[in-house]
């Protein structure tokens, strides 16, 4: 599962995104800084409002210009995808990168049967005949684990079940062989069995196109089945990046390990669940300066955060942001103080 | 006595053609449920979507007709028609839904919403209304402050827990809580799940805990059914459904769960791979003809399977074999 990374495929250089309020800008995502390899799984983890699909929705240029500023530079293969011209942009989109959305229901067309959706990236990025599409048509679906690719093309997709709509979605997506493949919460909307076999199908289609896949989801088992990287975010920032098993084994940002906690675990059923003090931030209230996160860790001395958190790299690879982490503990690990 | 007791329930859906391009002349949505609650005990409700999970939590609640079978909540039968008996019902069976928005009337203060069931079933005065009012929204952690908002000046977490509040109003037996965490982050999902807890201590409140999280589920529940295609395949006590999974519906549905160990996913997911190549190669044999599971059968005090009329058998003189 551990893919070998490859060249470095994506630079995100302090991106920042801001969204128009009454007449205001206010950042979602600030200061985001990320590189992403070849043939490796990225995690995007964080809860809602922490600005991780804004991020994805940033490096596809999705937003609108009047409403939102988008700063920074995106660096795919050697081009500033923030520098690029709508139409320019729209060669990258479906072609070099792909999008899996997390409602498959909303992102296909209701009137239009499978295979012409399918058929309709191939139609707009490459010079396939109608017999070569529907080969490639046949092909995907067989990818995306259909067993009656036939059939299934000539459906509509009120006709398909969840997991079926989600599978067609990644064979649109991955219809012009994406570098890259951004996939927003791809299973939330499915059961566990199905997400599964959604999950294998990802995994399967990087093990054969040797994509690099970003995945944006908040549910931390997902995480940990698939990525081999995993970057949290809280309210616009990345406030810890490693890989998997650095975050999952030995978490250090009080954030990461405030989440690992307040999950139901086995044995945990008698006690009570650990609860984050506090809320996340609004848009319009988010802290100018100083750790976002020092609110709801009200016991931590001020004097241990800094005063403009950075990246710290702890080891090879595993960052984390400000500096807190170093004295934080959870209120019951240090005696009878209460949260 | 149990508190509740749903007896050989069955809510069927006519319908005229076929969704999956089969024709059929009913959807058996719910086809022979039987399950009972203790008081001050929780029942996890566990399956996919379709499983008719939430069907079964309507046909209790009354917003469902159930095609057969019936209902008791203390021994008294609630599928009956009568009308005072009904109202009685409502009152002592109350229900936490999954989106917390549409849930709550949108154009009411929460001090109406959490007055209406007070003002349904009891007769206070104002002030009296106001006290009780503040008394439960203290109990789910919310201030005063809160009492002439509207629901969308609230975050999903607590809306979800001024939906738990009006839940409470009435002082009902059983609490139907239907996904009430789904749709929630998991901090807030913590601090959600918690306050059911505290509340079931402190009022002996039973759950109805309906969810497909089997994390959630484990947490929160010491009795779990796990519900496929409208018949409960396998049941028994949160030690029997984890660690002693017979069905392979149940076996299948555990491995799915995604798990934080990340040293050992790999084996996990061969693991899981195992499990559903069985399922898909021994699943009929799981499964009568119609692709409905086979009756329950008691393979401990408190466990009992859908087995198959074969290995039921080998099971129940292994069983004996025990005893002996």
């Amino acid at each position: 599962m551990n893919n070998q990374p490859g060249d470095k495929l994506l630079e995100i250089q302090d991106v920042s995104t801001a969204f128009n309020i009454d007449g205001k800008y206010y950042d979602a995502v600030s200061d985001v800084s990320l590189d992403l390899y070849k043939n490796e799984t990225l995690a995007i983890v964080g809860e809602s409002g922490c600005g991780k699909s804004t991020l994805a929705t940033s490096i596809m240029g999705l937003h609108d210009p009047n409403e939102t500023k988008v700063s920074g530079k995106i660096n795919f293969e050697g081009t500033d995808l923030l520098s690029l011209t709508d139409d320019e942009m729209n060669k990258y989109r479906g072609q070099k990168i792909g999008m899996i959305f997390q409602d498959p229901l909303s992102a296909l067309n209701p009137l239009k049967r499978v295979e012409d959706q399918i058929q309709e990236v191939m139609v707009y990025h490459t010079k396939m005949d109608e017999k070569q599409r529907h080969a490639r048509v046949m092909e995907l679906l067989n990818q995306v684990g259909i067993e009656k690719p036939e059939r299934i093309a000539h459906e509509f997709p009120h006709e398909l079940s969840g997991g079926m709509r989600q599978r067609i979605i990644i064979a649109i997506a991955i219809a012009c062989k994406p570098d890259l493949l951004i996939a927003d919460e791809p299973t939330t909307a499915l059961d566990v069995t199905i997400q599964a076999q959604i999950l294998d199908v990802l995994k399967d289609i990087q093990n054969e196109n040797h994509e690099a896949i970003i995945l944006i989801t908040h549910d931390l088992g997902v995480v940990a089945e698939t990525a081999d990287r995993v970057a949290v975010m809280y309210a616009g920032q990345i406030v810890e990046l490693g890989s998997a098993l650095k975050v999952f084994h030995n978490p250090k940002h009080p954030y990461t390990r405030s989440l690992l906690r307040s999950m139901p675990q086995r044995n945990s059923e008698n006690d009570d669940l650990y609860v984050i003090n506090g809320t996340v931030p609004s848009l319009q209230k988010m802290p100018t300066h100083g750790d976002r996160f020092a609110p709801r860790i009200p016991w931590v001395p001020a004097s241990a955060h800094e005063e403009n958190p950075v990246m710290h790299e702890l080891e090879p690879g595993h960052f984390v942001r400000c500096t807190c982490y170093k004295v934080f503990d959870f209120p019951a690990e240090k005696e009878g103080a209460k949260a | 006595m149990s508190l509740l007791e749903v007896k050989d329930l069955e809510v069927h859906f006519p319908i005229r053609g076929g969704f999956f391009n089969r024709v059929k002349d009913n959807v058996l949505a719910v086809d022979g449920v039987n399950f009972s609650i203790e008081q001050g005990e929780t029942l996890g409700l566990v399956g996919e979507s379709g499983s008719g999970k939430s069907t079964t939590a309507k046909a209790i609640i009354g917003l469902e007709k159930p095609t057969a079978g019936s209902v008791f909540l203390e021994g008294k039968k609630l599928t009956k028609k009568s009308r005072r008996n009904k109202a009685e019902m409502v009152r002592a069976i109350q229900m936490i839904f999954q989106d917390s928005l549409s849930s709550l009337n949108p154009r009411k203060r929460i001090e109406d919403i959490i007055a209406e069931p007070l003002r349904n079933f009891e007769k206070l005065n104002k002030d009296q209304e106001k006290i009780r009012v503040l008394q439960l929204l203290d109990i789910v952690g919310l201030g005063p402050d809160a009492l002439y908002k509207y629901p969308r000046r609230f975050s999903g977490g607590q809306r979800q827990r001024i939906g738990v509040a009006r839940a409470v109003a009435t002082n009902p037996k059983l609490i139907i809580a239907d996904e009430p965490v789904s749709a929630l982050d998991l901090s807030v999902q913590a601090q959600v799940l918690n306050f059911m807890k505290k509340i079931q201590r402190e009022f002996d409140i039973s759950y109805l805990f309906i969810s497909h999280d089997l994390g959630v589920v484990r947490h929160m529940a010491n009795k779990i059914a796990i519900l496929h295609r409208g018949r409960i395949v396998e049941s028994g006590t949160r030690d029997d459904i984890f660690n002693h999974p017979q069905h392979i519906y149940t076996r299948r549905l555990l491995a799915a769960i995604p798990q934080i160990d990340v040293e050992n996913r790999d084996k996990h997911k061969a693991e899981r791979l195992k499990i559903e190549h069985e399922y898909q190669t021994e699943q009929s044999k799981y499964y009568d003809q119609n692709g409905m599971a086979f009756p329950l059968v008691q393979v401990s005090d408190t466990h009992f399977v859908a087995l198959p009329p074969e290995l039921a058998h080998q099971d129940s003189n292994n069983e004996g074999a025990v005893k002996n």
